[in-house]
């Protein structure tokens, strides 16, 4: 297995972008610097039970194994076969990095299935809820960080920017109900539900008045 | 005497991140809990301890905001000690009032701080005039959380007969069982929320890809089977799909979220005080749109204006994407 | 000596069956207690009294206490009114709702399942308030409950018999199964006097409903149990009625109470009574409540 370590942190926005040494230099740069101003959130994922999760971005060709929980949270490129894990998370690397940065409630993503969880669901939710009580700027953490790269990294960060947004207002707009102009059809829904019902309740009833004319208990 | 014209907006915090987030959005009061089993959101990487409320407590204070604590599970037998620190440290750090549902805690909580304010949590299950009237006089209670099983007009007709605050919930992911009775997630799981503050606690909660489809499960027990495209919710075992005389259905209720965001001109009328969202385990990106958007319904109906904004923004939040009016609506039942 | 009980029916039963089921507990059933009294749904409560003053007498000069229990849940008038006059009733009560508590304060009266009673101040508030017997919830760990009748100065009940109620609520899932409504329901839980299945869609059972009511699928047997709970203090069994014969329900767990049956040949005979319907005890094991142990 050949691993490459760097931050969770930094797997947005550079990820694509940028050449795989890059990443690891810079991503332990970025890993210092996040413990010097964050140290509560290490503290915090520090704190949490030794968890290994298998993360699975369904548009990239990799797989990565984030750890965290008595050791330095550290997200690992992975090659060959899986490795033993507590959960597997599944979904688009725009949702993983919404849901990552708690930019978008991962309630909500798993209701729209925009992420899949197969293993222990409680340690996607703990490293989940650990995340969301920092307010974190990650973009100008990796900003301050590039140096020369700025340039590069903005472009990328700025596509991952866009590609979040639209993923929102994708999900908002799968839950609007769709109302053609001139029609209310959620209105005619309504009524044609409510006389489904009206006629089951009917038919239920008379099958239970048969039921009992025939003294059959169910 | 409370203010009819005005009606509180009472927000979630699972974090201190999400109590900033709920306050700048314009909550009135924030509650939450301690990370432990003292309160009915004990979910991992979630809740305070006593420096953060502390913290908390004087962000929303120099605001001119509330935050309360809520404390609303049942203590063990023979281990009362982390429900009464939990009361201790919330008076400590300055907490406007705490949420309980045990008689044991409320009779402590009366007796060491008569001072702190007390409201009645919906685990208590106070649905009658009666039971409430009890809960004022012998623990002094100053406001009571209503279960969700009245339609509107019985709020209203409650609340005529009660003298102390009520607070309804308005918006959020809700039971269809009588909170603070229903142990269908420890009959599964053996946790509950009444004894160890959670429901279908996450770690018995898996996802099975079989075939075409997904199984959601509770420990070793299926609750829903969803094809490819279709929505997956929680697997809350209020919310399973069952099979009875051979027909699979939501025998209790669809996986739907509440949203009383239409009724509350009626609730308002009906003498509520404060309108609770549900949600400390949702993030606090939701908690800000949730609140903001509440913001911006009630001071649009303080001034009589309309926001189909902001009503269709609490639409597309709904648990589920779909919801419902829960029990506030007559023929739920 | 420890008594046994027979909780209130939960099911909606025709008229008759339920008479003929208590005047059998009446004349042939070692049982010193028996709870009467719809708890469940305050619709049916007018049905219940057919029979009533009957069954009460015959209960009555067989020599067992007769309890009169109240509804678990109460928002109605109507329902205020029913509980208002059942707790002025001269019998002893059983409340299964703070507002009945309130109702019974300063005079003797036993507090049901429905009250949540997990720790000792609720209970001793609880006893201070009048309650001469307490049953404890089904949720609770055999140490909760050790814990807690150690503690009671007063009766401590426990339920051992029968499908476990889970929840209650306002909501009738019998009339939502039927495709009917709630108003018009027309008592179409009476087609299921032993509650509805409600499985799982891999078609294994899970639940049972009974109106607003579910219940487990498995019933409660906490014959092995017994001994442990008698040691911790507990005073009273609780069998919970089914169709099962509950004669001879209550005939096996006398027997075991009494040390002349040992636990595993009571299941034994026990299970002829019961047919298919599985078997649970997690619960009291500190485990998942739908957990069978045999150990």
């Amino acid at each position: 297995m050949d691993e490459v370590t760097f931050p969770i942190i930094i797997a947005r926005g550079m990820l694509a972008a940028l050449p795989r040494p890059v990443i690891g230099r810079g991503a332990a740069a970025l890993m210092r610097s996040m413990r010097r101003h964050h140290p509560d959130l290490f503290r915090n994922l520090a704190a949490l039970p030794p968890t290994r999760l298998q993360v699975e971005p369904t548009d990239l060709p990799h797989r990565f194994l984030l750890s965290f929980g008595e050791k330095p949270a550290s997200l690992t490129l992975v090659r060959g076969d899986a490795p033993a894990c507590h959960a597997t998370l599944k979904g688009s690397v725009d949702s993983l990095l919404a849901l990552l940065e708690g930019r978008i409630d991962s309630d909500a993503l798993f209701f729209t299935r925009a992420i899949t969880i197969v293993g222990d669901t409680s340690a996607v939710v703990a490293l989940r809820n650990t995340l969301d009580r920092e307010e974190i700027s990650l973009l100008d953490e990796a900003m301050a960080l590039l140096g020369p790269l700025r340039g590069i990294g903005r472009r990328s960060v700025l596509r991952w920017e866009g590609r979040a947004e639209r993923l929102r207002d994708r999900i908002i707009a799968m839950r609007a109900p769709d109302a053609p102009e001139g029609r209310d059809l959620a209105a005619e829904c309504g009524s044609l539900r409510a006389e489904i019902e009206t006629l089951k309740s009917r038919l239920a009833k008379q099958e239970i008045l048969a039921r009992r004319k025939q003294g059959v208990a169910a | 005497m409370r203010d009819i014209a005005y009606l509180e907006l009472v927000c979630p915090a699972g974090t201190p991140a999400a109590l900033r987030t709920a306050i700048d959005a314009g909550a009135d009061t924030v509650y939450c809990g301690f990370r432990d089993c003292t309160n009915a959101r004990n979910y991992p990487g979630l809740n305070f301890d006593a420096k953060e409320l502390r913290e908390g407590v004087a962000y929303a204070h120099a605001r001119g905001r509330w935050v309360i604590v809520a404390i609303n599970t049942f203590p063990r037998a023979g281990d009362v000690g982390p429900w009464h620190r939990a009361i201790d440290t919330a008076a400590a750090c300055g907490a406007d009032a705490v949420i309980l549902a045990d008689i044991g805690l409320l009779d402590y909580a009366m007796r060491k701080h008569p001072n702190l304010r007390r409201h009645l949590s919906v685990q208590a299950a106070a649905s009658n005039p009666l039971s409430i009237d009890f809960y004022r006089e012998t623990f002094g209670i100053s406001r009571v959380v209503l279960p969700r099983v009245l339609a509107v007009d019985e709020v209203a007709s409650l609340i005529s007969r009660m003298k102390v605050e009520a607070e309804v919930f308005a918006f959020g992911s809700v039971g269809t069982m009588v909170e603070g009775r229903c142990t269908l997630s420890s009959y599964i799981t053996g946790r509950s929320p009444s004894s160890d503050g959670v429901c279908a606690p996450a770690e018995f909660v898996h996802y099975r890809e079989d075939g075409a489809f997904m199984e959601s499960c509770l420990g070793d027990v299926v609750m829903n089977r969803y094809a490819r495209n279709e929505n997956a919710a929680y697997p809350t075992p209020c919310k399973c799909r069952l099979v009875t005389n051979d027909n699979a259905s939501y025998l209790f209720e669809e996986p739907v979220g509440l949203n009383a965001v239409s009724i509350l001109p009626q609730l308002k009328a009906a003498g509520v005080t404060a309108l609770k969202i549900e949600g400390r385990q949702r993030s606090r990106a939701y908690v800000g749109q949730v609140v903001t958007a509440f913001r911006t319904v009630l001071d649009g109906l303080a001034r009589g204006e309309s926001k189909p904004q902001a009503v269709a923004d609490l639409h597309a939040m709904a648990e589920g994407g779909k919801e419902t009016l829960s029990a506030y609506k007559k023929g739920w039942k | 000596m420890s008594k046994l009980t027979l909780g209130p029916l939960f099911f909606q039963w025709k008229p008759e069956q339920r008479r003929d089921m208590y005047f059998r507990i009446a004349d042939e059933a070692p049982i010193d207690c028996v709870y009467l009294g719809e708890v469940v749904c305050s619709k049916r409560e007018p049905l219940y009294y057919d029979y009533l003053p009957e069954i009460v007498e015959r209960l009555s000069a067989a020599g067992k206490q007769v309890v009169l229990s109240t509804l678990a849940l109460i928002t109605s008038d109507r329902e205020l009114a029913a509980i208002a006059e059942r707790c002025g009733e001269a019998m002893i009560v059983e409340a299964n709702d703070v507002a009945s508590i309130s109702l019974l304060k300063g005079r003797p009266h036993i507090t049901g399942p429905f009250i949540n009673v997990f720790n000792e101040a609720t209970l001793d508030f609880l006893v201070r308030q009048g309650a001469i017997r307490v049953n404890l919830p089904v949720e609770l760990s055999g140490t909760a409950i050790a814990t807690l009748a150690r503690h009671n100065p007063v009766e401590t009940e426990v339920l051992v018999f029968g499908r476990q109620p889970l929840s209650v609520s306002m909501r009738c899932y019998h009339s939502r199964a039927y495709g009917v409504h709630k108003e018009s329901c027309q008592f179409v839980c009476e087609t299921d006097p032993d509650g509805l299945a409600a499985s799982q869609l891999t078609g294994a059972p899970l639940l049972r409903v009974n109106g607003t009511q579910t219940m487990s699928h498995g019933y409660a047997v906490l014959l092995r149990e017994l001994t442990t709970l008698q040691t911790a203090g507990v005073t009273h069994f609780r069998l919970s009625p089914q169709v099962a014969d509950m004669v001879q329900v209550a005939e096996i767990y006398r027997s075991v109470l009494d040390g002349d049956l040992d636990a595993a040949s009571g299941e034994a005979l026990l299970h002829n009574l019961t047919g298919e319907t599985p078997y649970v005890n997690g619960y009291v094991r500190g485990r998942e409540g739908m957990a069978w142990a045999e150990t």
